[in-house]
């Protein structure tokens, strides 16, 4: 708390203290709180988020602008301490605060047309809606998994420089390497490792067939996952960006070089070890420690973007090149631990290892069209192959995201009744592959700055992928938000 | 029947060269009012927009703008909170870009958004648009009143624009605009543009306080500009995608 106290002073201290003939410091940002009923027998409250997000700015007239963004937040549900449950106040009111942005912006750094950024940012680079193959710079921000587009802020270098008024130079230095925030909740089962796989029994097997070969049932105790981030070392930490954006023939477009890591990771080594057997014999209890560690890439990146008739047009490509084969190493449990007898064992049946992620280049990309309707509606439609979780030459999905709404009574109400998202995981078997999540909303804009939204999350799938592992989670969401 | 015939022939000459004396005039008109409208290289305002709903509740807007000649234009909101930092860039060839600070980027915008309303007010992005009215209408008529002119005007692209044709009533002493009526594609008077307030800002004049009317919807939304600046000394770098971020 005593950190938070100085921190926000040093923020505004700041902001506030540059020098006298400055713009004035803007104080904005909003209240937002978001909650959920999941939609089973029981009606269980699924999610309780209450958030002030703070933002601060200052122009400084021929200089440029400092920028500040902090969330402070209370989430989730207050757990029990039965031991002490009034003196943990956290526990009863969960809290936390987060800088989301901190930076200031200098414009015509050193020489003209060339404007720096320095801190905490967020560089959003693409042009598709919420699910961008190009924007690989800062790790995403998964924590609600419905916000797509979130991703967490990054400190950073960024400096663009302009030629002319159609094109731009931009190069990012990013020295820490940050992984992505999984979901809060129990949605991070989405991202879970799938772990049906493994086997039901292992056989034991004695080199000189003194014992005959006997036969385990395998009970799974538990996994345990330790989360290996990159050595603090130069070459293995920074992030680098590079993008050219031109407009040619009335469209924008650009190419990007990313060379940094992929903020979810990959298994990397597994370690089979057996707790305990039964006093049968026949059955052997194991946990599972995994390391997990996030792989260097190099992502070549194009997009573009402008308008065609009354359509505004988008896409967005991803080259995706992995810096080496990526395998899981799995160690399978030393029967010699168990079995304490003078003769050498083995243990047959464990999965064998296996690459996770092929060197070969993968490719993601989305193409998007909007149209706004003169009855005061508007409709987004894209095309998604490979979603933000997926990777791997050969393992990308096509969707189709839909979004359409409409505003009634002066802009008061705001129908969404077709926000769709369709997934297929396997063109040749769609009835066992696919995913369809349904979104629909009603906003009511009862001020200018105050909004309330209702709308629920009905999720179908079948299949391996990430939104079929949470269909059970279907919720009604109330949210309300009031800018200030 | 001879003389009928030469009657009738005399009486058609009459109102063809009638009519194209009129519209000679209406032709002069439009370009003496765009002469006085457009005369600044450019300007800078504080935008106040007052938006009245059908009970007379109101809504607050505020922005900064400027503008250079015809096809530049830079705005940006600061006020309600929900919208600070919304900002258009308009482009010449009817290039748009609005800038969403929530997405940290900048967006194309199709030209549709043209026939729709601006920011929820009564302004459509075509009644805001500031290219000349000699380039967007052809005159029709004029006839002098005892206090101005009034002006009848279609668009040249009917297609693209939201009317069939304006009607403006000019001021005798300085050709500004004091009024402009605005018809439907059925020729159905739906709108109506009041200069509430008419000043001379060094050399040019300007409304510095408007209203539009829409007598379908009942509803009205009043521009107030403060803080005009003309001839601030704008070049194209100050109207790019760059200054849209900053």
């Amino acid at each position: 708390m005593k950190k938070l106290v100085i921190l926000t002073i040093l923020l505004v201290s700041a902001l506030m203290g540059f020098s006298q003939d400055d713009d004035k410091l803007n104080i904005g940002g909003e209240l937002y709180t978001n909650n959920r009923l999941r939609l089973n027998d029981t009606l269980p409250w699924s999610w309780n988020e209450n958030r002030i997000d703070l933002q601060l700015t200052r122009k400084v007239s021929g200089f440029g602008k400092f920028n500040a963004d902090v969330w402070f937040r209370s989430f989730n549900f207050s757990e029990n301490d039965l031991i002490n449950p009034y003196y943990k106040s956290n526990l009863t009111l969960p809290f936390s605060y987060e800088i989301r942005e901190a930076n200031f912006e200098l414009y015509d750094f050193l020489i003209k047309n060339l404007d720096v950024t320095i801190g905490r940012q967020r560089i959003a680079w693409g042009t598709a809606d919420n699910i961008n193959p190009t924007d690989n710079l800062n790790p995403y921000d998964f924590a609600d998994i419905f916000d797509f587009g979130r991703h967490l802020g990054s400190d950073a270098i960024d400096a663009r420089y302009y030629i002319g008024d159609d094109m731009k130079i931009e190069g990012v230095f990013i020295p820490y390497f940050k992984p992505a925030r999984l979901p809060f909740g129990d949605w991070w089962q989405a991202f879970e490792e799938d772990n049906t796989n493994l086997p039901d029994t292992m056989r034991i097997t004695e080199t000189h067939n003194i014992i005959p070969p006997i036969t385990l049932n395998l009970k799974y105790n538990n996994f345990t996952y330790n989360y290996l981030l990159p050595e603090n070392k130069f070459s293995e930490n920074p992030v680098y960006g590079l993008k050219v954006a031109k407009t040619l023939f009335g469209f924008d477009f650009s190419v990007s070089y990313v060379y940094g890591r992929d903020g979810l990771p990959l298994p990397s080594e597994s370690n089979v070890t057996v707790d305990s057997l039964s006093s049968s014999l026949d059955t052997a209890y194991l946990s599972i420690a995994t390391k997990l560690i996030y792989p260097r890439e190099h992502i070549i990146g194009f997009d573009f973007a402008g308008v065609i008739g009354n359509f505004g047009v988008r896409g967005e490509l991803g080259v995706f090149i992995p810096d080496k084969e990526y395998k899981l190493t799995i160690n399978s449990p030393d029967p010699n631990q168990m079995i304490t007898l003078p003769l050498d064992f083995k243990a047959e049946g464990m999965p064998e290892d296996s690459v996770v992620l092929s060197s070969k280049p993968y490719a993601k990309y989305v193409l998007g069209v909007d149209y706004t309707f003169n009855w005061n509606a508007y409709l987004n439609f894209q095309y998604v192959h490979g979603f933000v979780n997926e990777r791997g030459n050969g393992n990308m999905n096509d969707y189709f995201v839909l979004h359409f709404e409409k505003k009634f009574f002066d802009d008061k109400l705001i129908l969404s009744p077709a926000d769709i998202m369709a997934g297929v995981y396997d063109w040749t078997d769609i009835p066992n592959n696919y995913v369809f999540v349904y979104m629909p909303t009603l906003g009511f804009q009862a001020t200018d700055n105050a909004k309330i939204e209702v709308g629920a999350r009905i999720i179908n799938g079948k299949g391996n992928g990430l939104f079929s592992k949470i269909q059970d989670k279907d919720e009604f969401v109330i949210s309300a938000k009031y800018s200030f | 029947m001879k003389r009928i015939t030469l009657t009738i022939i005399a009486l058609v000459l009459v109102t063809v060269t009638a009519n194209t004396v009129f519209a000679q005039n209406a032709a002069e008109l439009l370009k003496k009012m765009d002469n006085v409208i457009y005369a600044p290289k450019d300007q800078k305002v504080k935008l106040k927009i007052i938006i009245y709903d059908k009970n007379g509740k109101q809504k607050i807007r505020k922005a900064d703008s400027k503008q250079m000649g015809t096809d530049y234009r830079l705005m940006r909101f600061t006020e309600p909170a929900s919208q600070r930092g919304i900002a258009f860039l308009s482009l010449p060839n009817d290039v748009m870009y609005v800038y969403l600070p929530a997405f940290k980027k900048e967006r194309r915008v199709a030209g549709k958004v043209k026939t729709q309303n601006f920011a929820g007010t009564d302004f459509s992005y075509e009644d805001l648009e500031s290219k000349p009215y000699t380039q967007k209408y052809d005159p029709i008529s004029a006839k002098t009143t005892s206090d101005g002119y009034v002006l009848e005007v279609k668009p040249k692209d009917t297609k693209s624009s939201a009317y069939s044709k304006l009607v403006i009533t000019l001021f005798k002493n300085n050709y500004y605009p004091k009024e402009v009526k605005y018809y439907d594609k059925k020729g159905k008077l739906f709108k109506i543009m009041t200069n509430k307030k008419i000043e001379k800002k060094g050399k040019y004049w300007t409304a510095t306080d408007f209203i539009m009317q829409n007598l379908v919807k009942k509803t009205k939304t009043e521009m107030i500009f403060e803080n005009i600046t003309f001839d601030n000394g704008f070049t194209k770098d100050d109207f790019t995608v760059r200054k849209l971020v900053q």
